[in-house]
């Protein structure tokens, strides 16, 4: 009953909130690698959604509708942030983006708002509202990012590079965020023992090894205690002081402070719990290897 | 202790309109008394007012020696039982543990009963007929034997006064027979029964004494023939019926007539 | 009728030997051997060589056991107040979460989450605030129901329109009072997954208090089941035992609320179990149905985070799942019985 619905919600605004868990992007374009050296896209170009679907697009974007804090994060940092006409009403960063038009939010779109902004395309990560948006006749672009594998944040910044005429600000962008990746492997000894971390997102939901944030773990040299679960789950109590970490990340560090059971667990033992200040590690955006840096500081004091 | 039940200067007042105005009234030990008159007449505002449901604006109403007002719910419980109109009885309960509450008045503070009170539940369930029902669950009895399980529970509730609320509203006529001889059968001294009737005629046939009321009054108070006569009746219902005499039992009969407009 | 002492102390038997179990089934893997020589080595009965890890002193003292007892004391709550409200509105289908009872609950916990997110005294709220949302709706419903005179679907649609006025203004609080709205949702889907020793201590004063209250008011449960002159003229002050069973049940419905969120059906099943194999007499049904519901509750919490191991599942939505379709089940029966 109404309980379900409850459900729904948390679910989605676990998607919103926490891209931690599932949001990247997936290579689409099969233009992309041909075009890589040209200055100017050639239109129409033809994007392969989520649905296995084509969408073509015949002219630079000079509207949208983007539902996505990722999104809205590549857009603005290859200058083409001005575009966006509605967004939804978790957008957090950066501060101009704040003054966009709010048109929806994990539950409901506001449809008439929508239409209203006259958008060339519409952009969502789940494909809830698709077909509402579809029989308005909108254009909408579904990419959908459950799937993981964060190197492919370049990719999706190239791809919105390509939608709105940017492709030499997106292949700096793109390129600049490759080399800081590279710069963060290079810090690492990967021959060194792993430390183990657990991330707690709230209430010891985590994400398994087959996410962003799992990759993010694995770029660092740290062992992911919940490196059995798949997704974004909850894990036992029980098994955090078996496995034993010694770091948790936590926004709530007073959960596991106050908790007795927790008081053997070496990361408790060494005070070694942090909350991370910024939520970079939460959006799949440009700033993602500033929360990897926020990350790795915590955990290398020599960082 | 020869009058029970006695009733003085009883009144009662709702926004500013009397619903029953002095009512006076003796009830010997071992009576059935049957209480009637048309619909609105104050009859079950006279069983609220004797049970302590309602507080009369004027009056007092003695039991034995004891001026009801002044008892406790408790001691009241033991004086006077009420058999109400519609059987509500908690339906995945045996007979045999429905009639049982009714012993309530006699437990202590946890409300578990003793050999006594489950003797006396026993003998009620004779003297009502019901015992073979005893084992029975209440959602599978007819509305008849409900009735019969409430009247179980007064009797089990040892009260020298027993107030009946049309026990025989809702019953075809085989069980409203069966009711009305039940409780005639349990007619003894020192037990008096007020009983309020639509039908005139079981009335009539089954009652000691009758006490007719009509708007908050009453009209007489007597044996069965001197008060259906069809003076009072024109008077109080409206309409024109005929007395005739019960060929058997010799009290009145009264069967309505065709009125052509 | 004499106190069901034989029934009680052999189904408290059969409690205390599912929360052993439960105490030595977790997803890590300790032998019930280790577990009794960990526990005679912490009560100090004879001396023991040290022979396990830490780890295992707490999982066991701090994990599995307050959490076993958590479970035990919700499940007790809920049972006992689902037999006392459908005593009060004398209707088997009544239960703290169907009535929308545990939403209120539920909005006002939120609501003094949302409102002093930092406070230290935020624990010892949640019970009080969890009480005054309770009482307002059960007060609500129960209005309803009596102008009605107590129908089945006056009952459940009060109940229903009561649980969605309470869970959209929950939503509401939600999403546009707190940025970090994670741990509230995560405590909404109800759960023991971070029971600790002080929510025991917190709650379980109330419910234990008013579990002895409803066992012995039993009695008069029954009483009020019948029509209401005839109870008052049995000696029965029916106004006062109903306020008795409201806020009675309200509190314990609010502290099974506080620590463990919305937990459905539990209330529903037990005492109908226990009706069905006891009969429906309260002074059976309150004790053995409370004792079901501990025991009920303590399983589904030990399948709820030991099926998936390593990963947990909200124990409010196994009951949900198994108690839905048996509340379909009593929903078609019940129609019967009383029309």
């Amino acid at each position: 009953m109404n309980k379900i619905s409850i459900k729904t919600i948390m679910f989605f605004i676990l998607l919103i909130t926490t891209n931690i868990a599932c949001n990247s992007i997936t290579p689409t374009d099969n233009n992309l690698n041909s075009n890589r050296s040209s200055e100017q896209t050639k239109y129409p170009i033809d994007i392969l959604d989520s649905n296995e679907e084509n969408i073509r697009i015949y002219e630079p974007v000079q509207k949208m509708i983007v539902l996505d804090s990722a999104a809205v994060e590549i857009l603005f940092a290859i200058g083409e942030g001005d575009k966006i006409v509605g967004t939804h009403s978790f957008i957090s960063h950066p501060e101009e983006a704040k003054q966009i038009a709010k048109v929806g939010d994990a539950f409901s779109i506001n449809i008439e708002k929508i239409i209203e902004q006259e958008p060339d395309l519409v952009y969502i990560f789940f494909d809830k509202f698709a077909e509402e948006l579809n029989k308005n006749n909108l254009k909408v672009l579904y990419i959908k990012t459950l799937e993981n594998n964060f190197s492919n944040i370049s990719d999706q910044i190239l791809m919105w590079g390509k939608i709105t005429n940017s492709t030499n600000e997106a292949k700096k962008l793109t390129q600049q965020f490759n080399n800081q990746i590279e710069t963060i492997k290079s810090k690492i000894n990967y021959n060194n023992e792993s430390p183990k971390i657990f991330i707690d997102t709230t209430d010891l939901w985590t994400s398994g090894p087959n996410t962003l944030m799992g990759e993010v773990l694995e770029l660092l040299n740290l062992s992911n205690i919940a490196h059995d679960i798949s997704g974004y789950a909850q894990l036992s109590p029980e098994i955090i002081i078996e496995r034993n970490p010694d770091f948790i990340i936590t926004p709530n560090p007073k959960t596991f402070l106050d908790n007795p059971a927790f008081k053997e667990v070496s990361a408790i033992k060494n005070k070694q719990i942090f909350t991370l200040k910024s939520d970079a590690l939460s959006v799949a955006g440009p700033r993602f290897p500033e929360g990897i840096n926020e990350l790795a500081s915590l955990i290398y004091p020599e960082w | 202790m020869n009058n029970l039940l006695e009733i003085i200067n009883l009144s009662f007042k709702h926004e500013d309109k009397y619903i029953l105005k002095n009512i006076n009234f003796k009830n010997s030990t071992g009576k059935l008394t049957g209480v009637i008159g048309p619909n609105g007449a104050g009859k079950s505002t006279l069983f609220r007012l004797i049970t302590g449901t309602l507080n009369p604006t004027n009056g007092e109403i003695i039991i034995g020696d004891q001026n009801i007002a002044n008892l406790s719910v408790k001691k009241r419980s033991k004086l006077i039982s009420l058999v109400p109109q519609n059987p509500e009885m908690p339906s995945d309960f045996t007979v045999f543990e429905t009639v049982l509450f009714a012993r309530h008045p006699y437990t202590n503070f946890l409300g578990w009963e003793n050999q006594k009170d489950l003797d006396a539940t026993n003998e009620s369930l004779e003297l009502t007929k019901i015992k073979h029902l005893s084992k029975r669950k209440i959602q599978t009895l007819s509305s008849g034997e409900k009735q019969k399980v409430l009247i179980s529970m007064s009797v089990a509730q040892n009260t020298p006064i027993t107030l009946l609320d049309e026990p025989t509203s809702n019953l075809d006529i085989d069980n409203q027979i069966l009711i009305l001889n039940t409780i005639k059968n349990l007619q003894k001294n020192n037990h008096s029964f007020l009983i309020s009737l639509h039908d005139l005629n079981l009335a009539s046939l089954y009652c000691d004494e009758l006490l007719l009321l009509s708007k908050g009054e009453i009209i007489t108070i007597g044996t069965p023939k001197s008060v259906l006569t069809e003076e009072n009746i024109r008077k109080t219902y409206n309409t024109e019926i005929k007395v005739l005499e019960h060929p058997l039992h010799e009290t009145p009969i009264i069967t309505p007539v065709i009125n052509k407009i | 009728m004499i106190f069901p002492w034989k029934n009680t102390i052999l189904s408290l038997i059969v409690m205390l030997a599912i929360m052993v179990t439960s105490i030595s089934i977790g997803p890590v893997n300790i032998s019930p051997i280790e577990i009794l020589k960990i526990v005679t080595y912490k009560l100090q009965l004879i001396q023991i060589e040290k022979s396990w890890p830490e780890s295992f002193e707490s999982i066991i003292f701090n994990i599995r056991m307050p959490r076993v007892l958590l479970a035990g004391v919700v499940g007790l709550a809920l049972s006992i107040s689902g037999a006392s409200y459908q005593a009060l509105f004398k209707n088997p289908l009544a239960d703290p979460y169907l009535l929308g009872i545990a939403s209120g609950a539920a909005l006002s916990v939120t609501i003094v989450m949302t409102q002093f997110q930092n406070s230290h005294l935020i624990t010892n709220i949640i019970p009080i605030s969890a009480f005054s949302g309770a009482i307002v709706c059960v007060s609500i419903t129960y209005y309803i129901s009596a102008k009605q005179h107590g129908s089945v679907n006056t009952l459940i649609l009060s109940g229903i329109a009561i649980a969605s006025i309470t869970q959209a203004c929950t939503s509401f609080l939600m999403l546009y009072s707190n940025p970090d709205l994670r741990p509230l949702l995560s405590w909404i889907l109800g759960g023991f997954a971070s029971a600790e020793w002080s929510q025991i201590l917190i709650i379980g004063p109330y419910i234990l208090i008013s579990t002895g209250i409803s066992i012995s008011l039993s009695k008069y449960f029954n009483l009020i089941q019948l029509n209401e002159e005839q109870a008052q003229q049995l000696g029965l002050n029916t106004s006062k035992i109903k306020l008795i069973i409201i806020i009675n049940s309200s509190i314990n419905t609010a502290a099974a609320v506080s620590f463990a969120g919305i937990i459905g059906f539990v209330g529903l099943i037990c005492p109908h179990i226990i009706r069905n194999l006891f009969g429906g007499d309260y002074r059976n049904l309150i004790p053995l149905s409370g004792i079901l519901g501990a025991s009920l509750l303590i399983v589904s919490d030990t399948i709820s985070r030991t099926i998936l191991n390593p990963v947990e599942i909200p124990v409010g939505i196994l009951t949900a799942l198994f108690g839905g379709p048996f509340f379909l089940y009593l929903l078609a029966k019940t129609k019967k019985i009383l029309y």
